[in-house]
């Protein structure tokens, strides 16, 4: 393999890790509640300008801002779940939630242009030379946000596994996810797994939104490339399923990088759908479809 | 059916005065825009509405309407109105290709899958250069007054070939809705296996409102290539579209007959007159898209047209599901 | 003369072995009571039947058809209609509008369908309130719903599963009556039942399935009788 390739498949895979991480909190969404949150990538893009507050007007490392944001993301999360999507939610009961989607379809699109009022329509970055620097490999380049991206995010979402099949909560989690009556039945109370779950899938978003905020700047409608993409990703990694999630996002961070090599950028975003609608149509079980959360 | 019927002859009635009274070219745009959407979201409101299945790719079919008019038109000089009907041809047959695969797929992913396609397009349009201009897209020659060849130089003829279009659009979702095909859509929408054990052929009937949906949102887009006389992928194709038309047939009131065009006549206004409270502000109109979405949804998941229902007391128990029964 | 005919059916579920292997067959005009400990497989032999589930190995013939792994609309086109154990109206859809959609298999033009669905409502006694929305039902009369839903398809056998579960013994009589008036129309009944009182009193023949095998076919008081079935049951209950 020549470097070049080398570099652009080390660097899918830096930026996967950090699609994956993305990808997690909707994956968890989706295995425990069964609802497609379309509002995900706006969520992301809020993660992003707090994580630009903080490092602008708290004057914090782009790292360090990281717990900030997820301690806001878990409470937007949490208020979210309960206020907002769990009325709707109940009124629908059994069968697709198609409800849930179309609310959030309106708060996808409304938290969007909101954010184009608020903040305008201009790409902005955190300040300072961090996102800069470098460290050389033999032939290999690697920024610094790169590196840290990759193993924040690796580490994030081993201890979210670990979360689910190790703790009691996350076992709950797990449960309701996969059946909702039975796990009823033995008095776990869904709601609350529900508002757990939604808020902690934000929170691990929160992270995520930090980590891309030192790789691409922000802007209103960043969510809309990376929301929809994280669909992608949850499907490839299998829906439902935590780990799949984040070899999804590697996946998808590979065939972007790889193919940025060989055609222009637009033709792999098409590719990247082109394989999401083939694996719909012949695994919707995903391609790393283990049965987990 | 009555109550259709006279609420039907009140809106033609309006409509036809409606140009004498707004004569000022600025108004009368705003009204034919409205028109225009009214009618994609009745073209919607047979997939998306009646059938339940949420599409996000509509652009995908209203694109292929106002491209393929454009290139018959200004590679073979083709007359548009015939490339209208072309284009409605090949959004057919690209709503049964994307609909093969995209039907055993359900709600949410039916959505996902619509969205990725209708995205693939407009990737494949954004790189063909030499053929259709690429990202900068297509100029419509101008003729004038040439309306043989779907130009005028007066708004008062796009005024009323909008107005046609609303009318066949209206007639399609009534003749739907008072079919078999209507009643089997409807079905499927509340629950499709059940609608399986009856006999309904699920599949073919979602297929065939796919079809009948996208080649009406084929005409639509040629109407606007026409109108705006130019296009660009990202003006026919973009995701803000697809989602545009689905919010105003939901928040008017999916499934049912008038619901779609209500939705229009309220939302397009609106965000006019957002736009000049807020002095053009961007994103304040699709801010307020979202938030009606969200507020509708909410709390009154059938739409404005229960509201209005509900507000003139006409009909205790509302059959959501075959309006015009 | 057979006009439903299980031959030595199987369904695996990964390693669960819902059906071990059963035959049975339902004769024209009877009705047939399907019945087991839950669990047994009831259901899954209903869903193998009507098209919602392939068999893992064996047969199922209707009229003289294969029918197993065919979709389920053809087959009820064929003329095998089923029920599902937890009810599924349309909910928005009208009781009429509900019926219609069944009614319109047979009859494609709507003022045809318009009257066939009312006339099934009629016999079931519920013309009086046609536009009532579906999902404003109670349990009895979404139960209700469902059977003239799928006789609307005028079908020459209806799967029954389960449709006097969870009613008051009024309404089960009313229901047991309904059933009897379907086959005074031509109509075979096949039903899953768990109320042994209505089986017993409403079936011309039992079959009785435990651990996804048949332990007994025979008329009602034979089945009451046999020490076999009776094991089954309070084997149940032991549970």
């Amino acid at each position: 393999m020549s470097s070049t390739i080398t570099q652009a498949l080390l660097n899918g895979i830096a930026s996967g890790a950090i699609y994956g991480l993305i990808a997690l909190g909707l994956s968890l969404q989706f295995g425990v509640m069964k609802i497609i949150n379309f509002a995900h990538g706006s969520f992301l893009m809020i993660a992003m300008y707090l994580a630009l507050w903080g490092c602008r007007h708290l004057g914090l490392h782009p790292l360090a801002v990281i717990p900030l944001v997820m301690a806001a993301l878990y409470v937007v999360g949490h208020v979210t779940q309960r206020w907002l999507i769990e009325p709707i939610y109940r009124k629908e009961a059994t069968r697709e939630p198609i409800g849930v989607l179309i609310f959030t379809t309106g708060l996808w699109i409304f938290l969007d242009n909101l954010f184009l009022v608020l903040a305008g329509p201009d790409f902005q970055s955190p300040p300072g030379d961090w996102p800069n620097e470098v460290v050389m490999v033999g032939d290999l380049i690697f920024t610094y946000p790169q590196v840290a991206g990759f193993i924040v995010a690796s580490a994030v979402t081993l201890l979210l596994v670990t979360f689910l099949r190790g703790t009691r909560i996350g076992r709950m989690i797990r449960a309701t996810g996969q059946d909702r009556e039975a796990a009823s039945v033995l008095g776990i109370d869904s709601a609350a797994v529900y508002q757990v779950s939604f808020a902690l899938g934000l929170a691990v978003l929160g992270v995520a939104g930090s980590l891309l905020l030192t790789i691409v700047p922000v802007d209103p409608f960043i969510g809309d490339s990376y929301g929809i993409r994280a669909f992608v990703v949850v499907v490839l990694g299998g829906i439902g399923s935590v780990g799949g999630a984040f070899w999804g996002g590697i996946l998808v961070g590979i065939i972007e990088s790889m193919g940025a090599q060989f055609m222009p950028v637009t033709y792999s975003e098409a590719m990247i759908f082109a394989i999401f609608l083939g694996v719909l149509y012949f695994r919707p079980a995903g391609l790393f479809g283990l049965e987990e959360a | 059916m009555r109550q259709d019927r006279l609420i039907g002859c009140a809106a033609a009635a309006v409509l036809a005065v409606l140009p004498l009274v707004f004569d000022n070219p600025y108004t009368l745009s705003v009204v034919i825009l409205t028109l225009l959407y009214a009618y994609l979201a009745l073209s919607w409101n047979i997939i998306g509405g009646i059938a339940g299945q949420l599409s996000l790719g509509h652009a995908a079919y209203f694109g292929i309407g106002g491209y393929t008019s454009t290139y018959l038109f200004l590679t073979y000089g083709l007359s548009p109105w015939l490339g209208m009907l072309a284009g409605a041809v090949l959004a057919s047959a690209a709503a049964a290709l994307i609909g093969l695969p995209c039907f055993r797929l359900r709600g949410a992913y039916f959505a996902l899958a619509t969205l990725a396609a209708a995205v693939i397009l407009r990737v494949i349009v954004e790189n063909s250069h030499e053929l259709l201009g690429g990202p900068r897209g297509m100029e419509v020659r101008l003729l004038h007054d040439a309306p043989w060849y779907f130009q005028h130089t007066r708004k008062e003829f796009y005024y009323a070939v909008v107005v046609a279009l609303v009318a066949v659009a209206l007639f399609a979702n009534y003749a739907v809705l008072r079919s078999r095909f209507g009643y089997y859509l409807t079905a499927i929408r509340n629950d499709e296996e059940a609608a399986l054990a009856l006999g309904v052929n699920a599949r073919r009937c979602k297929l065939q409102a796919a079809v009948l949906s996208a080649a009406l949102t084929a005409v639509g887009g040629t109407f606007y290539a026409q109108y705006v006389l130019f296009i660009s992928p990202d003006k026919v194709f973009g995701g803000h579209l697809s989602v545009q038309i689905a919010v105003i047939c939901i928040i008017g009131g999916r499934g049912t007959l008038w619901g779609p065009a209500l939705g229009a006549l309220l939302l397009l206004p609106a965000e006019e007159v957002a736009r000049f409270v807020t002095g053009g502000a961007p994103g304040a109109a699709m801010m307020l898209y979202g938030l009606l979405l969200m507020v509708v949804i909410r709390f009154e998941p059938r739409g404005l047209i229960a509201l209005a229902r509900r507000a003139t007391g006409c009909r205790a128990a509302p059959r959501a599901g075959v309006e015009v029964a | 003369m057979e006009l439903l005919e299980y031959r030595g059916v199987a369904k695996h579920f990964g390693g669960l072995r819902a059906i071990e292997e059963v035959s049975f067959h339902v004769g024209e005009g009877e009705i047939v009571g399907l019945i087991g400990p839950n669990g047994a497989g009831k259901t899954t032999l209903f869903a193998m039947a009507s098209g919602f589930q392939p068999t893992t190995r064996g047969e199922v013939w209707f009229a003289g058809r294969r029918i197993d792994g065919r979709p389920p609309p053809e087959i009820c086109r064929l003329g095998l209609a089923r029920t599902f154990q937890i009810v599924r109206p349309f909910g928005e859809m009208s009781m009429l509008d509900n019926v219609m959609v069944g009614a319109f298999l047979r009859h494609p033009d709507r003022p045809r369908a318009h009257d066939r669905a009312v006339a099934v409502l009629e016999r079931f006694g519920m013309a009086d309130r046609l536009e009532q929305p579906a999902r404003t039902l109670t349990l009895a009369g979404r139960k209700r719903l469902e059977v003239a839903k799928a006789l609307a398809t005028e079908p020459r056998l209806l799967l029954l599963d389960e449709v006097m579960a969870g009613l008051t013994p009024v309404e089960t009589a009313e229901m047991m009556d309904l059933i009897r008036t379907v086959r005074r129309g031509g109509t075979t009944v096949l039903l899953v039942e768990h109320n042994m009182h209505a089986v017993m009193r409403l079936c011309d023949r039992v079959v009785v399935i435990h651990h996804g095998r048949k332990i007994c076919d025979s008329d009602p008081a034979t089945v009451a009788a046999d020490p076999d079935v009776i094991a089954a049951y309070l084997g149940e209950d032991e549970d």
